[in-house]
């Protein structure tokens, strides 16, 4: 059993940041936080990746501490708490985005990996036509394919939705064929999106 | 299991959804994270979520929102299933009981037998002649330029027979099991560190009777709970994924005492 610091030599009487997990337990959460927002951070925040993973930790102790105290953590409610955190913090972000969003990549990527204007250009001309074939999908097609976009497997979309399991792999399957032939349409070949866009 | 050029495909739809800058809203007209996080992990409505996902659709940040959501309940649930080990109560598992009952009246009815039989048969013949039936023209549509060679999940979890190169294979093929003692085993490449489990009665076409996500040695007991509906000498067919590679075994199946 990992060994679990305790709260009592605080100044303030309030427990340490960490006391509320055993320490190997909070190093393995944060490196777990830290690959999977590496893993799911949106480009235009990558350049801020490790601020964002370490604002969301304090956001986490600080929320953490604020409820329950030196109750024991589920790792169920540590990532619930992590997600709120991080979303927040990339809303702020974002806010700030707002002001010099022109800027994609940020400051800190070196030039070689910067876009071309060109290919910035294309870039936004394919997520353009994504999101408009998307919003032009029937429905309950739209649904399905965009949670399976967002990483939901068939199974999990027929569950949230209350389709069987066979209906939900069918209109996710009619859905990424509507959305080529959209594309296709806007005149984006498919086995090409990658090559129009580096 | 995914192609590279599906991958890159969904990649890219996935990146259209958040990295649009201009899709940047002020915070006030987004939904709660909370909200989100609910909706993600399935505690939402169908309505509910049809209406977050119309919000996704023009919100880059509630877009990311979701699917950081999507990846942290992924990596909770590897996490809980890490402990499982120790502690099997903790692993994640994901019954389908709502559809049980449906789907099992047939079994109480004495149809049984017939229905596995030509359940089985149909899975077998059908798996090739769904490939074949689709392949030709997808195939000419791709070299038209017209598709890529995406076709979703689905043929990953229900391709059955034919050709199938696999690396993950069945350690029990050929065994009988006991509900009471319903031990899956399988091996892996190398690489695959943790496994995901899908379990099937007795029909592959119809959603799993439970999933469990994060599993980190080749093995895994099904409950006899989760068999009672099945009949004695019933297969239980099953599928396992890599984690660490996304490949999908063919599916085994094993009958039960």
């Amino acid at each position: 059993m990992p060994e679990t610091k305790t709260s009592t030599d605080s100044p303030e009487g309030r427990q340490p940041p960490i006391s509320f997990l055993p320490d190997a337990e909070w190093d393995r959460f944060q490196g777990e936080l830290a690959r999977a927002v590496e893993r799911v951070c949106p480009r235009w925040l990558k350049d801020q990746q490790e601020d964002l993973v370490q604002s969301a930790l304090i956001r986490v102790i600080e929320i953490v501490q604020r409820g329950d105290g030196e109750r024991d953590v589920a790792s169920a409610y540590l990532w619930r708490v992590a997600h709120n955190a991080v979303v927040d913090e990339i809303r702020r972000r974002g806010r700030w985005q707002q002001v010099s969003i022109e800027d994609q990549v940020g400051p800190a990527a070196p030039l070689s990996t910067l876009p071309s204007p060109e290919q910035h250009y294309a870039g936004q001309q394919i997520h353009h036509a994504v999101r408009a074939c998307l919003g032009h999908l029937v429905p309950s097609r739209k649904v399905a394919v965009t949670l399976y976009t967002l990483g939901h497997r068939a199974s999990q979309i027929a569950d949230r939705m209350d389709w069987s399991h066979k209906r939900a792999k069918n209109l996710i399957y009619r859905g990424l064929a509507d959305m080529r032939r959209c594309l296709t349409k806007k005149g984006f070949q498919s086995d090409s999106y990658h090559e129009k866009r580096q | 299991m995914k192609s590279d050029n599906e991958k890159r495909e969904l990649a890219l739809f996935r990146e259209a959804l958040t990295a649009q800058p201009e899709g940047l809203r002020p915070e006030a007209s987004c939904p709660d994270s909370s909200r989100i996080w609910r909706a993600a992990q399935g505690n939402a409505s169908p309505a509910e979520i049809e209406e977050l996902t119309t919000h996704i659709l023009d919100c880059t940040i509630c877009a990311a929102s979701w699917q950081i959501a999507v990846e942290f309940q992924a990596r909770e649930c590897e996490e809980a299933s890490g402990h499982s080990v120790k502690a099997p109560s903790r692993w994640k598992i994901f019954r389908w009981s709502k559809l049980n009952g449906s789907r099992f009246n047939l079994w109480s009815q004495g149809l049984v037998p017939a229905s596995i039989a030509a359940t089985l048969v149909a899975v077998v013949l059908w798996g090739p002649f769904q490939a074949e039936r689709i392949s030709p023209q997808r195939s000419a549509e791709v070299q038209e330029g017209k598709a890529s060679t995406l076709r979703g999940e689905a043929a990953g979890e229900t391709l059955r027979g034919g050709e199938w190169s696999s690396n993950l294979r069945s350690l029990i093929s050929g065994e009988r099991l006991t509900r009471h003692d319903c031990r899956l085993r399988w091996e892996g490449p190398k690489d695959a560190v943790r496994y995901d489990l899908r379990v099937y009665l007795g029909d592959i076409l119809q959603p799993p009777v439970l999933e469990v996500f994060g599993l980190e040695t080749g093995e895994y007991v099904v409950p006899a709970d989760d068999l009672r509906e099945l009949p004695a000498g019933a297969s239980v067919l099953w599928q396992v994924t890599s984690s660490a590679t996304g490949e999908v075994s063919p599916t085994f199946d094993n009958a039960v005492d």
